[in-house]
């Protein structure tokens, strides 16, 4: 059922924690480099070389589809379902090779390979109906597709496939109900990622020590999340029942249940991240943060409350203030929520972003002699749209 | 915590010691949930906001009245950040300083970042600079690089660096780098590379005297990127005696970053420079290619290409593995 070496997996997890251990301080490099020479695992690949070796396996994987639709279709021959079942059969069968002939696992280059042998399959599927009007069951087979391939090579992007191939599926079965369940549809989406969550927490009960899908599952983990509170986000019903339903609102009257909607931008958000810090539980917390931040442009996308420049400057200077309370609250702390470091828990990657964000919006602008409000030093005229985040 | 469950089965296996074990259950018994990763997000989220708001508000309201109240605000604020921060300085180092407060890094950006707002806007309004636009960019840079250094803190540092190419003439916020074209002016490409590799002089002169030694990779990240890319894209173009200057030093310095990469075990300038080669071996390829008008071989061939490729650099990966490795013990 599987098609990597199980044993390499786990080994190549209890690697990475290893290595966590090794920079918490807990165990030497000579016992690191020991453990590293008892456990034989796929090796962990650093993140720039898997996503150039992606690159370049799309690259040969097009090149190979090229050159076979080239030798193929010089005729004028254009049928495309076939075409896509060899592509999609070239893939899984070179994927397949890679994986257990070289050991190329999460390396970038079976990535791309089964990225390709995935779309080319569900394209494949979707030429044989070949006919728009009849979408609905594409998404059912994608789902289906990207359950099986989460299975096989525990992916995430497959994992990922699977959800949204499922959601769509719900929302274009709905769409061709009357009208009555069609205007339940947020509802709908919501118990359907009701129903994921206890999918999630289920499979993650029965599979407990072998944590080599944990990848997936908390890729499922964060869709239901984000399902449910986009599934009753006020803007996302609001926006999606005139662009799918065709209903317009007009200036003065609202979408029905508004103030149910309205209650769950807000709610959600808050839920989130109160039982996070309950049940300390990091990705349901940036989830809410993620969250809050779109509830807020949300409210700000119907409603000007105040000039953008205001709001960034208060709301800059109240989240400030709140983050000083708080780091002088949790500080020195050795339980529970605390602004200590957390000895497991690196912090270099997030100051690397940081300056990508900051030369972003402050690095010094090139004068041209002739520029009219010439602003060095960084003052961005206009803002630059970003300003609607607040 | 549950995500400790590794470490369990590494106890298992006989691989870790009942001891170290024995931490590692203390500190998950300890219940301990840090949030210092996100509240420190929140400050430089707050320092972004706030000092965006800033930018705005002074330019849309310049006609209004009490704008210059505002203003004398927003400079309050900034001589305020300021003042905090020589106050709570430890000053000047050579060595790396790190601050117990997290807090006083954000206002010493925020405090760079509104300053160099006021300068901008006095150039705009007041002309403060007049056409001597080198110098509005200049004046702010040279700020920057004293804050950086003063208060050791390197996102001033690369706001710095900004403002060197950007006294040249050249853009280093991500966003401009990938709307970068070919303007066929050698003046502006020298001057970046020649900007480049006086960033790499002047790491090796900081690693020699020791001068803020963990400021060099900012530089040389600067430097690389820099440098390969304005060489890429005039690579790209005609052909010229500035053609030949362009692939020249871009390889020396790509060579020198690969030999660094493998001195400093540093993976990431190994796969950039990997990366960068690459690219500009493949634009001298298909200039070639152009060149004979050999193109149906480009579809039969480019198959076998792409898979010579790929082991090619599989096989760079596994010798830098194996070499830095024995460096490091």
């Amino acid at each position: 059922m599987r098609a990597f070496d199980q044993i390499l997996l786990e080994n190549k997890l209890l690697l990475q924690e290893a290595n966590i251990l090794h920079k918490g301080g807990i165990i030497g490099t000579e016992q690191l480099e020991l453990i590293e020479k008892q456990l034989p695992a796929y090796p962990d690949q650093n993140v720039f070389i898997r996503i150039g070796l992606f690159v370049l396996g799309i690259f040969l994987y097009s090149s190979c589809c090229g050159l076979f639709a080239f030798v193929t279709t010089v005729g004028g021959n254009a049928n495309f379902a076939w075409t896509c079942f060899v592509y999609a059969a070239f893939g899984f069968s070179g994927l397949e090779l890679m994986i257990q002939k070289r050991n190329y696992y999460a390396n970038g280059l079976d990535d791309a390979f089964l990225y390709c042998a995935e779309f080319s399959l569900i394209a494949a599927v979707g030429f044989m109906i070949g006919d728009f009007e009849q979408i609905t069951p594409v998404f059912l087979f994608a789902a289906i597709i990207g359950t099986l391939c989460s299975i096989r090579y525990a992916d995430r992007f497959s994992a990922l496939i699977a959800c949204s191939g499922m959601t769509s599926f719900v929302v274009s079965v709905t769409l061709q109900m009357g009208d009555f369940v069609r205007s339940l549809l947020p509802f709908i989406l919501m118990c359907v990622a009701v129903v994921l969550y206890f999918t999630y927490k289920k499979i993650k009960a029965t599979l407990n020590y072998k944590n080599i899908y944990s990848n997936c599952l908390n890729i499922v983990y964060v869709f239901s999340l984000a399902l449910f509170y986009l599934g009753g986000n006020y803007l996302v019903v609001r926006e999606a029942s005139s662009a799918l339903m065709n209903r317009y609102v007009a200036p003065g009257s609202d979408i029905s249940f508004a103030f149910l909607f309205y209650a769950f931008t807000f709610i959600t958000p808050l839920a989130y991240i109160y039982f996070s810090l309950v049940k300390k539980d990091r990705i349901l917390l940036w989830t809410g943060l993620a969250c809050a931040a779109f509830s807020i442009f949300t409210i700000r996308y119907y409603y000007h409350l105040l000039p953008t420049e205001v709001a960034l400057l208060l709301g800059g200077f109240i989240l400030f203030v709140a983050s000083y309370y708080f780091m002088n609250k949790l500080k020195g702390k050795t339980s529970g929520l605390t602004f200590e470091q957390d000895r497991f828990i690196e912090t270099d990657s997030l100051s690397n972003l940081e300056v990508v964000a900051l030369l972003q919006r402050y690095a010094v602008k090139a004068e041209s002699s002739d520029s009219e409000g010439a602003n060095p030093g960084g003052g961005e005229f206009g803002g630059g749209g970003s300003g609607n985040n607040y | 915590m549950s995500e400790r469950k590794n470490a369990s089965i590494l106890f298992e296996k006989g691989l870790i010691t009942e001891q170290q074990f024995g931490k590692i259950k203390e500190h998950a018994s300890s219940g301990i949930f840090s949030l210092h990763n996100e509240i420190r997000f929140f400050l430089f989220l707050s320092v972004l906001l706030f000092t965006s708001g800033a930018g705005i508000f002074i330019y849309n309201n310049i006609e209004s009245i009490g704008h210059v109240a505002v203003l004398t605000i927003i400079f309050l604020i900034t001589a305020i950040c300021f003042l905090y921060s020589f106050k709570h300085g430890k000053g000047f180092s050579k060595q790396k300083i790190s601050s117990e407060n997290p807090a006083y890094d954000y206002l010493v950006l925020a405090a760079n970042v509104l300053l160099g707002i006021f300068i901008g806007y006095a150039q705009f309004q007041y002309n403060l600079f007049g056409t001597r636009y080198g110098l509005a960019t200049l004046v702010p840079t040279a700020l920057y690089f004293f804050s950086a250094y003063y208060f050791d803190h390197k996102g001033v540092l690369s706001l710095a660096i900004s403002g060197l190419f950007a006294a040249v003439g050249f853009s280093t916020s991500p966003q401009a780098i990938f709307q970068i074209h070919f303007s066929g002016d050698n003046e502006l490409g020298f001057s970046v590379l020649f900007l480049g590799v006086a960033l790499i002089l002047w790491t090796l002169y900081a690693a020699r005297s020791q001068l803020k030694e963990h400021f060099n990779a900012t530089f040389l990240n600067f430097a690389l990127h820099v440098i390969s890319i304005i060489a890429v894209v005039n690579l790209i173009e005609y052909y010229s005696f500035a053609w030949f200057v362009y692939l020249l030093i871009v390889a020396a310095v790509l060579l020198y970053f690969i030999r660094l990469a493998y001195q400093k075990a540093s993976i990431n300038f190994l796969t950039f420079s990997l990366i960068y080669a690459y690219i500009i071996f493949n634009i001298l390829l298909s200039k070639l290619i152009s060149m004979s008008g050999a193109y149906m071989f480009i579809i039969y061939l480019s198959p076998f290409y792409f898979i010579g490729s790929i082991l090619f650099f599989r096989k760079c990966i596994k010798d830098f593995k194996i070499k830095t490795r024995n460096a490091g013990i």
